[in-house]
């Protein structure tokens, strides 16, 4: 019973964290970033099982975990719930005019988009781009005047 | 309002259609809803003029009741932003989540201003003195505790008021029923339950006028709030409180 509720206690905190800290936080995972996810993997650890190893609080844990995340997948889609838990795509850069609002509120920088425009679209400068859009998943995904494709 | 005065007002509601324009059809009668207006006076709230379409919305929606002020002048270019891209954006619903973001991460950046404080415990927040009327003793502990984690509990016993050889330390039993202690310091001769779950251990002093420092380390056995009392000998009871967070 307790190990449950604790499961599913760290299971929400860690939902909302990860929505509040921003779509380009999930995206842009560095060596850094990885170590960070390693250690809050140990600290959450220690609070799901507290000091009880047996098999059976392993696989009860690991069940409310999986469960849940198949009932909120289930929730986003027949409520109204996956824009407010995925979000929903920002755009970044229409006719090659970055949107300087929405650059800042989503924390993403002029030199991420002509990296992502290098990186998928072999773009060389932003006028080449038609629109750049960060999806909800994080990525920044390029659409390019067609003229300007290599 | 009740649903006998929604009835009598006859309200309607205006849903967009495939040809993108209003039409007012019967729906469900719930009061406030937007888009519900009345056959007489065009909108069930009077603070707002007309109803008004939404280039976004998707058919079958109920169609905004909004604001005279806010109706754009029958001059003003239609508001789309980007005809070549579809996507499935919306800036009301940004601008309000970015809003959220922002005071979330002032509201976590406060959790862990008040974590160094010692709001969650073993901090200047937590430490907590207290001394009944009268004794020649004090307890200081800590305020708000964690479940599981260990924490000391300290009494100070004052040679110059209380010349005696041994001391008795009472704890009452919602304090003895809610912590699980680990070891004393210096270790008690003896201890014995009394009445009510109280436990009352037996300490020798050692010579000397130099204050004498009793150690009890503990942990909670839940999480919640915690009233204990704690009694040097036949003196009062200080009040012990802690917040046990899960």
């Amino acid at each position: 019973m307790d190990m449950v509720i604790r499961a599913a206690a760290i299971y929400m905190f860690l939902l909302i964290l990860l929505r509040l800290m921003g779509k380009r936080t999930l995206s842009e995972v560095s060596t850094f970033d990885f170590v960070l996810l390693l250690i809050i993997g140990d600290a959450t650890q220690n609070a799901l099982i507290e000091q009880d190893p047996s098999l059976t609080t392993a696989i009860l844990v690991i069940l409310t975990l999986v469960l849940l995340d198949l009932a909120l997948s289930f929730l986003k889609r027949f409520t109204g719930l996956e824009s407010w838990v995925e979000g929903r795509p920002v755009v970044l850069v229409a006719y090659g005019q970055p949107i300087a609002r929405h650059l800042r509120a989503s924390h993403v920088s002029h030199d991420d988009i002509l990296q992502a425009a290098r990186l998928t679209q072999g773009l060389e400068r932003m006028n080449q781009i038609k629109f750049a859009v960060l999806e909800t998943n994080g990525g920044i995904s390029i659409i390019p005047y067609p003229h300007a494709t290599p | 309002m009740t649903r006998r005065a929604d009835k009598r007002r006859k309200l309607f509601r205006h849903v967009r259609h495939r040809d993108g324009v209003c039409h007012r059809q019967r729906g469900p009668v719930r009061s406030g809803n937007i888009g519900q207006h009345s056959k007489k006076t065009s909108c069930a709230w009077p603070e707002y003029g007309p109803y008004s379409t939404n280039e976004h919305e998707p058919e079958g929606l109920a169609c905004r009741c909004v604001a005279m002020s806010s109706i754009p002048p029958p001059s003003a270019p239609p508001d789309v932003r980007y005809p070549d891209l579809e996507i499935e954006d919306d800036p009301r619903a940004q601008e309000r989540e970015w809003r959220v973001k922002r005071i979330s991460w002032v509201f976590l950046y406060g959790i862990i201003l008040a974590a160094v404080l010692g709001f969650f415990g073993d901090g200047p927040a937590s430490r907590v003195t207290a001394r009944p009327e009268g004794a020649d003793w004090l307890v200081s502990y800590e305020r708000w505790l964690r479940r599981g984690a260990a924490e000391d509990l300290t009494v100070w016993l004052n040679p110059d008021r209380s010349p005696r050889s041994f001391a008795t330390v009472r704890v009452n039993g919602a304090w003895a029923s809610s912590m699980e202690i680990i070891r004393f310091e210096p270790a008690p001769q003896t201890q014995r339950l009394e009445a009510g779950g109280a436990l009352a251990f037996y300490f020798a002093l050692p010579a000397g006028d130099a204050p004498t420092r009793l150690n009890i380390q503990y942990k909670p056995r839940g999480w919640g709030p915690v009233d204990g009392q704690l009694a040097v000998n036949e003196g009062p009871w200080a009040r012990v409180w802690h917040f046990v967070f899960p």
